[in-house]
C-alpha cells in the first residue's frame, strides 16, 4: 500500500449536551485517525455520535452542547499557511481563537448537512449562497466569483447553469438542493468534507447518483471525504475504512473489506448480521437484543455491556481502549476480544 | 402481563377511582355548606378574623385537592410519571408562568370570597357625603370614592365583574369557535369560505371599536334596550354589562375559529385518521376523538390569553363609559373616576389600586396562558 | 390582483356591518341634536334635511355612493360642517403622535428581540421577556395615567397634557422638537405595539437560528454577524412583518384611550362623542377609515411579503 499522510487525529473528544432533562453524555472519548484522500465512513444506529462528531470537530455545536475534551489536530497545510502558523506539527483546532476557526471552516474543512430541504436559506438565490463562500475565504471580485460558481454548479452535473444560479431552494428538487450543498462545501477546496447523511432524505433512485458524484468529486480534489452514514450499502459501495460508532465511542475501525469480511467487535458483528441478505432465506430478522442506551444515564464501563453476549465483570466497570488488534488497520476496543476471535475463527473453520 | 389480568385490574381501578371522586364529592358538598353557614359576614362580623377563617378555609380546600390529586396518582398511575406531573413540573419550570398561575388563583379566591373578604359592605349610606373621597386611612386601606364606598372592598367585588365576565364570554367563545371551527374545518368548500370571510371581515375591526359600537348600538336601540334591561333586572345584573357581555361574546371567536380550524384540516389530512377509516371507526367518532384530543391544549391557550384580553376590553369600554353602570364597580369604571384626578396627587390612590388589580390580573392570565402553552410544546425550548 | 379584490370585498363587508350597527341606534339623531326643546316640526324638517327619513336600503346605497366619491356627508353633530372636514382637522394631530409610537415601538422591539434570542437565558434575555410581558398586559390608559401621575406630576419634567399645536410639530423642526411634549402619549400606546413585536421578533429569532441552513452558513466560515444579520434575520422579519396589519389595529385601539387619558382633541375623540351625539355620518365614516386603513395595511403588507420571501407568489 501506498504511503499514507494523516490529515487529521482525533483523541479522546468528550462532549455533553446540557438539558432541561439531564445531562446528554453523547460523545465518551472518540477518536479516530484520517489520513489524506481517503473516505472514511463512520458508521452506527441513530443517536450514536456520529453527527456530534462532526459538528464537535467543527465547533458547531447547538447553544447547549460543550466540547469538555479532547485533541483535533489538523495537518493541513494549506490551511496553516491561511492561518499565519509557521511553526512545524499540526494545528490544535479545539483551541484555536474563534475568529481564527472561521477560517478553518468552508477552508480546511467543510460540512454537507443532512436535509437538503432545509439546509438552503429560503431567502436568497442558490448562486448566492454559493459565491459566499468564494467571497469570505478569497480575494475575489464578484464577477470572478459568479464565474466560478457557475463552474461549480457544472461540475455537480446542473445545467443550464446560469438558469440554476438565479433559482431559489424551493424551485428546486431535492436532489438538485443537495448536490448545491455539494458544491458549496467544495467551492473554497477544503482538505477535508464532512458528509453528515448526505443521502438519507433524498429517494433511492437519486442516491445512488449523489454518492457518485461525491466520490468523483472527491477523487478529483483529493478531498478526504468522512462520510457519516447507517446506510451499510453506501458503505460498501464508496468508502476506504470504516469507523463504528456505539454510544458515543468508536469501537471498531478497519478497512473495508476487512471489516466486513471479518468484523471483531461483537457490536459490529450483530450490526452486520442483522442486515437481511437477498440470497438467505429468513423467518425472522436478526437482531442485536435490548437497545439503545439512554445518554444520560449510560451503562457502566463499556456501553455495549448490557447487549453483548461476552460481557463479562471487567467490561461493567472500565471502559476498554481501542487497541490494534490485527494487521495494520484493524483496531477494536473490547476486553474480551481474544474470545470473539476464538469463536470467529471456531466458526470459519465449521464453515470450510 | 396477561390480558385478562390487565381488564381485571383495568376494571378494578375504575372502580376505585369512582368510589374516590365520591368521597370527594362528599367533602366538597360538607364543606360547601361550612362556608354557607359559618364563613359569612354574619357569622363572623370582625374583618381580620374573617380574614383567617377565609385562609384557613381555602387551606383545608387546598389540602383535600392535594389528597385527591395523590390518591388518583396512585391508582392509575402507580410508579410513573403521570402526564399531568409532567405537565405541571414543565410549568414550574418556567418562573413566569408560576407566577402568572399564583396570581389567578389568588384572584380566583378573592372573587369567591368577595363578600367575605371585603371590609364593609355595598349598601346605601344615608351619610355617604361624610365618607366621600378620603384617602388612605385605617379605616379606608385604599381610601374611598366619590359615592362614600371604601375602595378597597369595591376593589374586591370588582374582581368578581373581570373574572366572572371573563370566563362567561370565553366560554361562549369557545363553544362557538369549536362549532364554526370544525364545521368550517371538516366540511370545506363554501361553507369554510363564507366563514372565513366572516372572520376576517371581524378580525379587520379594532376589537375596541367593534365593541364600541355594538354596545353604543344595543343601548340606544329602545327596543333591545328594554329587552336587555328587563332581563338584566330578573337576572339581578348590570344589563349594560350584559351588552358587554354580549358584544365581547359576539365577536371574540375568530381566534379560537382559527385555531380548531387549523388544526382540523391538519388533522384531516394526517395518516391516522385514513387508518381509522380503514378499520371502520364511523365518521363523528373519528373526527371527535383524535381533534378534540390535539386540539385542547392549543385552545386552552388561547381561551386563557381571551380571559386577559376579555378583561382588559371590559375595563376599556368601563373607562369609556360605555361598559358598567355608575352602580357597578367594574374595575375600568373605578380608573375612570380616578382619571380626573391624576393630576392631584393626594387623590392619586383612587387611580393606582384598581388599576394595580387589573394589571396584576391581566399579567396573571397572559403569563398562564403563554407557560401554558409552553408547558404542552413537546419541542425542547434549548 | 386576486388580492385587491377580496380587499376591496371586506371593505364592502365592513362597510355592511358598521352601517347595521350604526343604524341600530335610532335614538334619533335629529332629536338629539335639537335636545327636548324641538318642536316635532323642527325635527322632521332636520330628518328630510339629513336624509334620514327615506328608507333604510336607499340610504345605505347613496352613502355608499358617495363615500366612493369621497364625500363623507355632513356631521349630524357639528352639522353643516362637512365630515371630512372634521377628519381632516384631527387627522395630523393623531397622525403625529401614532407615527411616532410605531418608530418607537420598531426602534426598541426589533433589536431587543434579536438580541434577546442570541443570548438566551442571559439577562437581557430575562428583561426583554419581563418587559415585554408586562407591555402586553398593562392597560394602556392606566399606564398613561400612571406616566402622567409619575413623569408630569411628580417629577415636573413634562406637561401632563400635550400643548404644542398641531401645526407646530408638522414642521420639519418641530415634528422632532415637540417629541418632549408628546412623550407620554407615545410611550402609552407604543408600549403594547413594542412588547407584543418584541415577542414575536424573539420567538421568531428563536427558531430562525435553530434551523439547518443556519448551522451550514456557519460551517461556510462565516462571521457570526454575518450569519445573523444576513442569514438569520431575514428570516426571522418574516412573520414579523405580516404581523404589521396587528400592530395597527392595536394603534387604533390605544389612540381611542390614550386621547381619553391625555385630553387629546384627535380621531378618537372624535369617534367617541360621535357614537355618545348619534353623529352617524362621523361614526360610519370613521369606522371606515379605521378598518379600511387596516385593510388596506393588511394588502400592502401581503404584497411586501410577496417580495421577501420568494416561496410566497403572488397571485
Amino acid at each position: 500500500m501506498e504511503e499514507k499522510e494523516v490529515l487529521m487525529d482525533v483523541s479522546g473528544l468528550v462532549t455533553r449536551f446540557y438539558t432541561e432533562d439531564g445531562v446528554v453524555m453523547a460523545l465518551e472519548g472518540v477518536g479516530f485517525t484520517l489520513y489524506k484522500g481517503e473516505t472514511l465512513a463512520l458508521v452506527g444506529e441513530t443517536g450514536c455520535g456520529k453527527s456530534v462528531t462532526a459538528l464537535s470537530i467543527l465547533r458547531l455545536l447547538s447553544i447547549s452542547g460543550k466540547t469538555l475534551e479532547g485533541k483535533v489536530l489538523f495537518y493541513d497545510e494549506e490551511t496553516k499557511k491561511r492561518l499565519g502558523i509557521t511553526n512545524e506539527g499540526p494545528i490544535d483546532i479545539l483551541s484555536l481563537p474563534e475568529q481564527d476557526m472561521l477560517k478553518v471552516r468552508g477552508y480546511g474543512m467543510s460540512l454537507i448537512t443532512q436535509d437538503p430541504m432545509t439546509s438552503l436559506n429560503p431567502v436568497y438565490t442558490v448562486g448566492d449562497q454559493i459565491m459566499e463562500v468564494l467571497t469570505t475565504h478569497r480575494k475575489i471580485t464578484k464577477e470572478a466569483a459568479k464565474t466560478e460558481a457557475l463552474r461549480l454548479i457544472e461540475s455537480v452535473e446542473l445545467t443550464p447553469a446560469e438558469e440554476v444560479f438565479k433559482k431559489y431552494p424551493h424551485q428546486l428538487s431535492g436532489g438538485q438542493r443537495q448536490r448545491i450543498v455539494i458544491s458549496i462545501s467544495l467551492a473554497a477546496e477544503p482538505a477535508l468534507i464532512f458528509a453528515d447523511e448526505p443521502t438519507t432524505a433524498l429517494d433511492v433512485t437519486i442516491q445512488a447518483k449523489v454518492i457518485e458524484l461525491l466520490h468523483d468529486l472527491k477523487e478529483k480534489f483529493n478531498t478526504s471525504l468522512i462520510l457519516i452514514t447507517h446506510n451499510l450499502g453506501i458503505v460498501a459501495e464508496t468508502s476506504d475504512r470504516v469507523g463504528v460508532m456505539y454510544a458515543g465511542r468508536v469501537v471498531e475501525v478497519a478497512d473495508k473489506y476487512t471489516l466486513f469480511k471479518r468484523p471483531l467487535h461483537p457490536y459490529t458483528q450483530g450490526l452486520l448480521a442483522s442486515v437481511p441478505k437477498i440470497t438467505e432465506k429468513k423467518d425472522m430478522l436478526d437482531f442485536i437484543a435490548g437497545s439503545v442506551p439512554n445518554l444520560v444515564r449510560p451503562p457502566s464501563g463499556c456501553r455495549f455491556h448490557p447487549r453483548c453476549p461476552y460481557a463479562t465483570d471487567i467490561c461493567k466497570e472500565k471502559i476498554p481502549q481501542i487497541e490494534l488488534v490485527e494487521g495494520e488497520g484493524h483496531y477494536v476496543e473490547c476486553w474480551n476480544i481474544e474470545e470473539v476471535i476464538k469463536d470467529l475463527d471456531a466458526d470459519k473453520e465449521a464453515c470450510e | 402481563m396477561e390480558h385478562e389480568q390487565y381488564l381485571a385490574l383495568e376494571k378494578e381501578k375504575k372502580a376505585q377511582t369512582r368510589k374516590l371522586y365520591l368521597t370527594f364529592a362528599a367533602i366538597a358538598v360538607v364543606l360547601i355548606l361550612i362556608k354557607m353557614v359559618f364563613i359569612t359576614r354574619s357569622a363572623i362580623p370582625t374583618w381580620g378574623v374573617r380574614l383567617v377563617a377565609v385562609g384557613i378555609y381555602v387551606a383545608i380546600w387546598a389540602i383535600v385537592i392535594d389528597q385527591l390529586y395523590k390518591r388518583w396518582k396512585a391508582i392509575t398511575y402507580p410508579g410513573e410519571l403521570n402526564p399531568i406531573q409532567r405537565f405541571m413540573m414543565r410549568l414550574y419550570r418556567n418562573k413566569l408562568a408560576t407566577f402568572g398561575l399564583f396570581i389567578v388563583l389568588f384572584i380566583s379566591v378573592i372573587a369567591i370570597f368577595a363578600s367575605e373578604i371585603a371590609i364593609y359592605e355595598r349598601r346605601y349610606n344615608s351619610d355617604w357625603k361624610e365618607y366621600s373621597m378620603m384617602p388612605p386611612s385605617r379605616e379606608h386601606p385604599f381610601g374611598t370614592v366619590s359615592s362614600g364606598e371604601d375602595l378597597f372592598s369595591l376593589i374586591c367585588y370588582g374582581s368578581q365583574i373581570s373574572l366572572v365576565l371573563g370566563l362567561s364570554v370565553e366560554f361562549v367563545v369557545v363553544v362557538i369557535g369549536i362549532t364554526l371551527g370544525v364545521i368550517s374545518g371538516y366540511y370545506g368548500g363554501w361553507i369554510d369560505k363564507l366563514i372565513n370571510y366572516f372572520t376576517d371581515v371581524i378580525m379587520s375591526f379594532p376589537f375596541l371599536i367593534l365593541v364600541i359600537v355594538l354596545v353604543g348600538a344595543l343601548r340606544a336601540n329602545p327596543a333591545l334596550n328594554d329587552q336587555i334591561v328587563d332581563f338584566g333586572k330578573t337576572v339581578g345584573m348590570d344589563s349594560h354589562l350584559l351588552m358587554v357581555f354580549v358584544a365581547l361574546s359576539v365577536f371574540g371567536w375568530p381566534g379560537v375559529f382559527r385555531q380548531v380550524r387549523g388544526q382540523v384540516l391538519s388533522i384531516k389530512e394526517r395518516d391516522y385518521i385514513a387508518a381509522a377509516k380503514v378499520v371502520g371507526a364511523s365518521r363523528s367518532s373519528i373526527l371527535f376523538r383524535h381533534t378534540a384530543i390535539n386540539t385542547l391544549g392549543p385552545v386552552i391557550v388561547v381561551a386563557t390569553l381571551g380571559i386577559a384580553g376579555v378583561i382588559l376590553t371590559e375595563a376599556g369600554l368601563s373607562f369609556l363609559g360605555f361598559g358598567a353602570d355608575i352602580t357597578t364597580p367594574s374595575w375600568g369604571r373605578l380608573l375612570s373616576e380616578g382619571n380626573s384626578f391624576v393630576t392631584q396627587p393626594k387623590y392619586l390612590y383612587l387611580a393606582v389600586f384598581p388599576g394595580l388589580a387589573l394589571f396584576f390580573t391581566i399579567l396573571g392570565f397572559t403569563t398562564l396562558g403563554d407557560g401554558v402553552r409552553d408547558a404542552i410544546d413537546p419541542r425542547l425550548k434549548l | 390582483m386576486k388580492k385587491l379584490a377580496i380587499a376591496v370585498i371586506v371593505l364592502l363587508g365592513v362597510y355592511t356591518i358598521t352601517f347595521f350597527l350604526t343604524f341600530m341606534l335610532p335614538g334619533d339623531p335629529a332629536r338629539v341634536s335639537l335636545g327636548q326643546h324641538g318642536s316635532e316640526e323642527a325635527v322632521e324638517l332636520i330628518r328630510a334635511q339629513w336624509g334620514l327619513d327615506k328608507p333604510r336600503y336607499v340610504q345605505y346605497y347613496s352613502y355608499l355612493s358617495n363615500f366612493i366619491k369621497g364625500d363623507f356627508g355632513k356631521s349630524f353633530r357639528y352639522y353643516p360642517r362637512d365630515v371630512i372636514d372634521l377628519i381632516r382637522y384631527r387627522f395630523p394631530i393623531t397622525a403625529y403622535y401614532g407615527i411616532w409610537s410605531i418608530i418607537f415601538a420598531v426602534i426598541i422591539s426589533i433589536p431587543l428581540g434579536i438580541v434577546a434570542a442570541y443570548k438566551q437565558n442571559s439577562i437581557i434575555d430575562n428583561i426583554a421577556v419581563l418587559i415585554s410581558q408586562i407591555g402586553v398586559s398593562i392597560p394602556n390608559f392606566w399606564l398613561g395615567m400612571m406616566l402622567i401621575a409619575i413623569v408630569a406630576v411628580k417629577l415636573g419634567w413634562v406637561n401632563p397634557v400635550p400643548e404644542v399645536p398641531y401645526n407646530y410639530y408638522w414642521t420639519p423642526v418641530g415634528f422632532f422638537t415637540s417629541l418632549k411634549d408628546y412623550a407620554l402619549p407615545i410611550i402609552t400606546v407604543g408600549t403594547g405595539m413594542m412588547a407584543a413585536n418584541t415577542r414575536l421578533t424573539r420567538s421568531s429569532m428563536l427558531e430562525v437560528i435553530r434551523e439547518d441552513y443556519v448551522t451550514l452558513a456557519r460551517s461556510k466560515g462565516l462571521s457570526e454577524r454575518k450569519v445573523i444579520l444576513k442569514h438569520a434575520l431575514r428570516n426571522a422579519l418574516i412573520p414579523v412583518v405580516t404581523n404589521v396589519g396587528l400592530q395597527f389595529l392595536l394603534l387604533v385601539g390605544g389612540a381611542v384611550l390614550t386621547e381619553t387619558v391625555f385630553g387629546i382633541n384627535g380621531l378618537g375623540k372624535l369617534y367617541i362623542d360621535a357614537i355618545n351625539y348619534r353623529d352617524y355620518p362621523t361614526v360610519i365614516a370613521l369606522t371606515l377609515i379605521y378598518t379600511g386603513g387596516v385593510v388596506i395595511v393588511n394588502l400592502i403588507v401581503d404584497l411586501l411579503y410577496a417580495r421577501i420571501d420568494p416561496r410566497v407568489s403572488l397571485r
